[in-house]
């Protein structure tokens, strides 16, 4: 990758591990593993820009409509530190509000190295079901 | 053995500890309502018009075991109001203000520029036998079907209420199943007081029901003769002003109940109608509410959206009077702010004291506002057509 930063070995993270950096030394990122795939954010919440990247990772709490609740994506969920916006990755939406996410960086494995770009990738938004 | 009381003196005056009649405390006019404005010209509908029974009247519409109930007077007994509760104009002979349908229709379509007028009875305040609540709703309803719907309303002009008692779920359902199919009854009206607030799952079938009849929900100040809980959650305000000025509150409560009890998730037909004021009170605290959504989200997960999202699609107020700034300058920039081009309706609240008269009501909003909040708002709510201006005003 072209003007990419090298930021670990892969093996160095785990599923459900993460790693948060500076790019160069200066933009914060936090790299996940999710569901075996690398992924990288901005560490930047768009709500308020906090460092997002550095909550906690777990489940929601939803509804099916009546008055039951469950934990959905356990695991998958990145509560921001500030104000607990909730962040569904790999995708970096929100959950209630799919068009507010994280700044998602490209990933890149090259030589048994996870690179990250410093430019944002926009992908389609994924649709988001409870 | 006791002693008999003393006889009474021939031709004695009983004490009225009441003081002045409301009547003769009514000093505000129709005329004086208008505050010097023209007609609008718009063929105003008005969401918010309270008639009521004669004397004796509902009776007739009570079956027979019901009949020799007493009822509560249907006027408040605490905060008196200073300035009566009647328009001055109101007050006839033979009847509560109200009652009229014909004077009623003189002074709404003749006098005021109103073109359609959505009639919404009081059923006396939240009474604790819920029997007598639902009984008392359902001869209202015949009432009004067989009177102001019926006979009273050659012109067309009035549209109606379903009264139903929320506290009795059962009897609500079987009251909205029994008129949703009259063409002349466009909502279903329940009071503002309640012990529970309406988000409560105790009525969900009552709101479920509106909503499968695509039936709005309007909720009003109902006359406050029954039971209720204190005005504020630290009691009671002293006078009439603070009584007055506080109420809307409860509208409020109920919005935030209706949301976080997922009502409006479940329920995406449902149309909320808070008939008695509290818009002006509703932007900020939606906006503290949608703050704090995001953090909170998981304690309420049927709550799918911001707070805020839910408000175009299920909420409407109703000003019956002009709440918000009254500086021109600024009217037109807080109408825009609270969103009024979508969720503001015009009610008069005839023949309340405070009535807001269309010829007054947001005189200074730009006319395209105007009319939204005066005719299309409600018109698009209850499915009424818009009538030519120069047809209705006089």
């Amino acid at each position: 990758m072209r003007d990419g930063y090298v930021v670990c070995d892969v093996d160095a993270l785990a599923e459900g591990g993460r790693i948060i950096t500076r790019l160069g030394g200066q933009i914060s990122v936090g790299v996940f593993k999710i569901d075996g795939q690398v992924v990288a954010f901005r560490n930047y919440c768009p709500h308020a820009g906090a460092p997002a990247c550095e909550g906690t990772l777990g489940g929601a709490v939803v509804s099916d409509g009546g008055h039951e609740r469950h934990l959905a994506h356990d695991g998958r969920i990145l509560k921001c530190p500030w104000h607990a916006w909730e962040f569904l990755l790999p995708e970096g939406v929100t959950i209630t509000r799919p068009e507010y996410r994280l700044m998602r960086l490209p990933v890149a494995i090259e030589d048994g190295k996870v690179v990250v770009g410093s430019h944002p990738v926009r992908p389609p938004r994924p649709q988001v079901s409870a | 053995m006791s002693a008999a009381p003393p006889a009474r003196p021939e031709g004695a005056v009983s004490v009225d500890l009441t003081g002045l009649s409301a009547a003769a405390l009514a000093t505000k006019t129709l005329h004086a309502a208008a505050q010097g404005h023209a007609a609008s010209g718009l063929p105003v509908i008005d969401a918010a018009v309270h008639p009521r029974p004669r004397p004796g009247e509902l009776h007739r519409y009570m079956p027979k075991v019901w009949q020799q109930r007493r009822l509560p007077a249907g006027e408040r007994y605490y905060y008196p109001n200073p300035l009566g509760d009647y328009l001055k104009d109101a007050h006839v002979a033979d009847g509560p203000p109200g009652s009229d349908a014909a004077l009623t229709a003189r002074h709404l379509f003749e006098e005021c520029g109103v073109a359609q007028a959505v009639l919404a009875p009081l059923t006396l305040g939240l009474l604790p036998d819920l029997d007598l609540l639902a009984v008392i709703c359902s001869a209202t309803n015949e009432w009004l079907a067989d009177t102001w719907l019926g006979p009273h309303n050659a012109h067309g002009r009035f549209k109606g209420t379903i009264r139903v008692a929320p506290n009795h779920p059962e009897a609500a359902v079987a009251e909205i199943e029994r008129w949703a199919g009259h063409p002349g009854f466009v909502q279903i009206g329940v009071p503002m007081q309640s012990m529970q607030l309406y988000g409560s799952r105790v009525f969900h079938p009552v709101w479920e029901a509106a909503a499968h009849h695509g039936l709005p929900v309007f909720i009003h100040a109902d006359a406050e003769t029954g039971v209720e809980l204190a005005p504020t959650t630290a009691g009671y305000l002293r006078h009439f002003l603070g009584f007055a000025a506080y109420q809307p509150m409860t509208f409020i409560s109920h919005l935030a109940s209706f949301m976080v009890g997922g009502v409006l998730d479940r329920l995406p037909r449902l149309r909320l109608v808070f008939g008695d004021g509290g818009f002006d009170m509703c932007a900020p605290f939606i906006w503290r509410l949608d703050k704090d959504y995001r953090p909170m989200r998981g304690d309420m997960p049927w709550m799918m959206r911001l707070p805020s999202d839910y408000i175009a699609q299920h909420v409407r107020f109703i000003a019956h009077r002009l709440e918000g700034p009254e500086d021109p300058a600024i009217l037109n920039e807080w109408l825009a702010i609270s969103d009024a081009a979508e969720t503001l309706l015009f009610g008069s609240n005839y023949p309340a004291w405070n009535m807001l008269h269309p010829h007054a009501a947001f005189a200074g909003a730009a006319p395209a506002l105007r009319r939204r909040i005066l005719v299309d708002n409600a018109a698009a709510l209850y499915g009424l057509a818009a009538a030519p201006a120069e047809e209705t005003v006089s």
